[in-house]
């Protein structure tokens, strides 16, 4: 899997918002809702500030490492409780020009996935009936 | 391929920048995303503002509109400077006006920027088309 890369920024400066999607047949379901997926994806906003040479490395990422639909690992997934998690995106990033000259406000909008833990630790994406 | 006239201002810099997007979703009953690519990349979405005073507005409306700037590639060094090394662009839709005091108002232009590196060859088809028509 690809990995976000090393020269941009490594944590959010700016601000994120998570909520999970759906895990249900119809989330507006009244009377009787039906579970599809134990642990459905986030659905994250991500706001980083980069340079304009950072936004060249991003956007060789994006066309060309990921062809703008792979996975790939996030190192900041990990600070915000996602272990063993990687992303996707989720529709198409874009960039503002931000008050500081030179910089632009990258928001990404990614696809939280769970992975497999690989070391045998407890998974706390199950709830305690299925772990 | 045209040239952004020199009288005209360069946008402010409120920019917002959307690259162009090949991926085509599709979400499963289960809820999850597969997700494809198709097709070649499609231009970049730039969103840029100018403020420009009510004397030089008929000039703008003549450049984008009369001299077919909203259907023909043109090059603008502000593109440049925004990091669109070697680029055409055209107008999609038609500005949106709104005004600022008496004087000035701003014009909501959203572009269409094919960067070099995806530009497909024919792709400058509307300029040639015209010159040949005329």
């Amino acid at each position: 899997m690809d990995s976000w890369p090393e020269t941009l920024p490594q944590s959010v400066h700016i601000d994120y918002e998570l909520q999970p999607r759906s895990g249900l047949l119809s989330s507006t379901e009244e009377r009787s809702p039906t579970r599809n997926r134990t642990y459905p994806e986030w659905a994250a906003t991500f706001s980083l500030i980069v340079s304009t040479a950072q936004l060249a490395v991003f956007r060789t990422f994006y066309d060309t490492t990921i062809n703008q639909s792979g996975e790939f690992e996030c190192p900041w997934l990990e600070d915000l409780g996602f272990d063993f998690h990687f992303a996707r995106f989720l529709s198409s990033p874009s960039w503002r020009v931000s008050q500081a000259p030179g910089n632009w406000v990258l928001t990404l909008p990614l696809e939280i996935l769970a992975g497999v833990e690989m070391d045998g630790s407890d998974a706390d994406i199950f709830p305690p009936e299925e772990s | 391929m045209s040239v952004w006239p020199a009288i005209l201002p360069a946008p402010l810099r409120a920019v917002n920048i959307t690259p162009g997007s090949k991926v085509e979703s599709q979400e499963q009953d289960s809820g999850r995303r597969i997700v494809r690519n198709w097709g070649h990349v499609p231009p970049d979405r730039v969103t840029v503002q100018f403020r420009i005073h009510k004397e030089l507005e008929p000039e703008f409306n003549y450049f984008w509109h009369r001299t077919g700037m909203d259907v023909t590639w043109f090059s603008a060094a502000w593109l440049t400077a925004m990091g669109y090394a070697d680029h055409k662009a055209r107008i999609l839709g038609y500005p949106r006006r709104k005004g600022v005091d008496v004087n000035w108002s701003d014009f909501a232009v959203t572009l269409l920027v094919y960067a070099s590196a995806y530009c497909v060859d024919g792709d400058s088809w509307p300029a040639e088309y015209i010159a040949e028509e005329s």
